[in-house]
């Protein structure tokens, strides 16, 4: 762990960082299992190739805000709301004593988000063009795409390190893009279907959702080593030794 | 209304049933499929949830006309997120256990699209009493649907009702009987997609019946005032 | 610059007004949700250590709290340890005898398992297996027990949850070296304080304040999500 800037709570083994990877995008998929990021999961995901690209966009964002709200957490406002927060480093050195702020978070992470999107609107289209023929048209649309702010909200309630926020956020966005890539391509086949009236629209797709969801909870199965062998009834002393740390990843 | 924006009872009324911002709107999903696992959690939600629309939607239409349009937007975001954090630190100073089970779905009241959406329609082009009658409504509506979703799932999936806050040992109480099978799935996320999916559907069905009877002319079956919010609609 | 504040005022002013609006509303919430924080610690406290009265911090222990009597006796501590479960991170607080060798009991802080099968971690009648077992070797989740000790009876169909509770434990009692698992460092402390307290048994702990603070019941079931659990 860096002096200067907490990297992570857990350390960065290859093991935790796929464990964090894997648990953040297909276990606690954000979208199946959080529910955020709901309202473009209904409305955009019916193409595959929109779907793709609001997936891009999103994980794209995510990035960005999650590092800025980071580090306007770690270094003004804190986290003091939360069990293990700490206040703001610059304003704890500039007022001399630790400063709680950590109320203004709510309303800074949506102005950082919100700010965020301009500018990431502004640079992709004038320094990538093909990107933002690509998502463009889906950027002004994420800063109510309440994914985003769960992210921030994720990582500053849970305490993450700069590390950390990169690898959650990444795998978030990549966990989205799985889950409404999956849906598009759903919803392709679902045109074709004889729908009862009634269901057609929002509900067939919540039920459909809901399937999806089903499957993902398999997902959870998929853990660290810790459920590989269930003890033996006749040796009561487990044989292997236990590596603490890769059952500790968050 | 001289501007044909219609009045406070019309927006209160609108904003239950007709215009619900959940099974009509299909508005404000994120909290309607995550907190619904318990009727508590739920009621919780839906009272935050108003309050934050009512004060958002009043301070709105208290500044409508010296709102520039392109920061329209940006004063929209600023007050609902303060007041979020007010009801957010509110309830974590009186219902503790609610607030820590409610997790980080209390700040996305930021972004629930409820909110904005009243905003924009409503309170940034009407007076100040019509804008707080459409929160009224429209908060009412929502807390409808959540109580409605999450008493499914928490029925079906736990055989009770407001655990959490009623019943003996806050265990809820009880409605069905300990030897029925509870189906835990309605408890997990899958439920929660499946359990709005047959609402909404059932909720389609219903005012699809509704509407062949009218087309059909069958006004007396309906009521004649039914009858004429469904065509307005 | 005066275009920009002819245009923006009413943004910064409302900035203003909300943020000086927040602060107050904090300063005014803040004790009571930090008493809330406390109250809820110190009843879980009291619930893992039995006749336990009095709660404080342990300084240099941040995870640990010191349980005394109400006659201000050394009853034992309360260690809060967390780790990956089944859906989300698991939170629990065991009890720990004042020597540190044997466990006094668990509650579950916080946990997202699955309703009707991994949040029966919450339930007493599970917790209750880990009273009196001791913290010289791993406790093991077993399907089907052989009456051995640091064998907990696992959750049916919940073995992960079950397992995690178990390692969550494992971790803050054992720590492993080249010769196996060794009692960890934080036993080691907390029998070093043990023996402090029983030559001064007056002195409270250094830096912590006794406060006997009277929870009920209700408070714990409510704080642990589990019937209010009878003790024989």
């Amino acid at each position: 762990m860096s002096t200067l800037l907490p990297l992570a709570a857990i350390e960065l083994s290859i093991t935790n960082v796929m464990l964090l990877i894997v648990s953040t995008a297909l276990i606690n998929n954000f979208v199946l299992h959080y529910f955020v990021g709901i309202c473009p999961f209904i409305g955009v995901s019916k193409r595959l190739d929109t779907a793709a690209g609001m997936g891009a966009a999103v994980t794209f964002v995510m990035t960005v805000a999650a590092i800025l709200t980071k580090t306007v957490t770690y270094f003004v406002t804190g986290n003091m709301n939360v069990t293990g927060g700490q206040p703001g480093v610059l304003t704890t050195m500039i007022a001399g004593r630790a400063l709680d702020l950590s109320f203004l978070n709510y309303v800074v992470y949506i102005l950082v988000i919100a700010g965020a999107v301009q500018f990431v609107e502004m640079y992709v289209r004038k320094f990538f063009p093909p990107l933002y023929k690509a998502f463009g048209v889906f950027l002004p649309l994420i800063t109510t795409n309440c994914a985003i702010l769960f992210a921030t909200l994720m990582i500053m309630m849970q305490n993450m390190g700069f590390a950390e926020t990169v690898i959650y956020s990444i795998a978030a966005g990549i966990g989205f893009t799985i889950a409404i890539a999956i849906m598009a391509g759903l919803r392709e086949e679902l045109d074709f279907a004889d729908v009862p009236e009634p269901l057609r629209g929002p509900a067939i797709t919540l039920i459909v959702a809901g399937i999806l969801a089903l499957a993902f909870l398999g997902f959870a199965g998929v853990q660290g080593p810790s459920q590989a062998e269930p003890a033996d009834a006749n040796a009561p002393a487990p044989a292997h030794v236990e590596t603490p740390e890769a059952d500790a990843a968050a | 209304m001289a501007n044909g924006l219609p009045g406070p009872t019309t927006r209160f009324f609108n904003g239950i049933l007709p215009e619900n911002p959940v099974y009509r709107q299909i508005l404000g999903m994120c909290p309607v499929l995550a907190v619904t696992n318990t009727m508590a959690g739920a009621i919780t939600m839906a009272g935050a949830t108003a309050f934050v629309l009512i004060c958002a939607n009043v301070i709105t239409s208290l500044l409508r006309n010296a709102l520039k349009p392109h920061l329209r937007i940006l004063v929209f975001t600023l007050t609902i997120a303060s007041f979020v954090t007010i009801a957010d630190r509110t309830l974590a100073a009186f219902l503790p256990l609610m607030s820590a089970r409610l997790g980080p779905y209390i700040p996305l009241i930021i972004v629930n699209c409820i909110i904005i959406c009243r905003a924009e329609v409503c309170a940034s082009k009407q007076g100040v009493g019509t804008a707080f009658f459409d929160a009224a409504g429209t908060g009412l509506g929502f807390l409808l649907a959540l109580a409605s979703i999450s008493l499914v799932r928490e029925v079906l999936g736990n055989g009770t009702v407001l655990s959490g806050w009623a019943g003996p040992g806050g265990l809820g109480l009880r409605v069905l009987p300990e030897s029925f099978p509870t189906w835990n799935l309605l408890l997990l996320p899958p439920g929660a997609f499946f359990t709005l999916g047959v609402l909404m559907g059932l909720v389609n069905w219903y005012s699809l019946a509704r509407k062949r009877r009218v087309a059909q002319g069958n006004l007396f079956t309906v009521g004649a005032e039914a009858a004429r919010a469904e065509v307005q609609a | 610059m005066v275009g920009y504040i002819r245009q923006a005022w009413l943004v910064l002013g409302l900035a203003l007004l909300f943020g000086v609006a927040l602060a107050g509303v904090d300063a005014a919430l803040k004790p009571r949700i930090l008493e809330n924080a406390r109250v809820a610690r110190i009843a879980a406290a009291q619930e893992v250590v039995p006749g336990g009265a009095a709660v404080t911090e342990v300084p240099a222990l941040p995870n640990v709290l010191r349980v005394d009597d109400a006659q201000g006796r050394l009853m034992g501590w309360a260690v809060e340890g967390s780790g990956q479960g089944y859906a989300d991170t698991i939170r629990v607080l065991f009890g720990l005898t004042p020597d540190g060798q044997a466990l006094t009991g668990l509650v579950v802080l916080y946990n997202q398992e699955t309703p009707g099968l991994g949040n029966k971690i919450t339930e007493y009648e599970w917790r209750k297996q880990f009273l009196g077992q001791p913290t010289d070797a791993e406790l093991v989740p077993v399907t089907r027990h052989s009456g051995q000790p640091r064998e907990i009876d696992a959750v049916t169909g919940a073995t992960i949850s079950s397992q995690a509770v178990c390692t969550i434990i494992n971790q803050q009692t054992l720590e492993p070296t080249p010769q196996g698992l060794a009692p960890s460092r934080l036993i080691a402390t907390l029998a070093d304080l043990a023996e402090q307290a029983q030559i001064s048994p007056d002195a409270p702990a250094p830096g912590g304040r006794a406060e006997p603070l009277p929870v009920t019941p209700d408070d714990v079931s409510a704080y642990t999500g589990s019937t209010p659990q009878k003790k024989e």
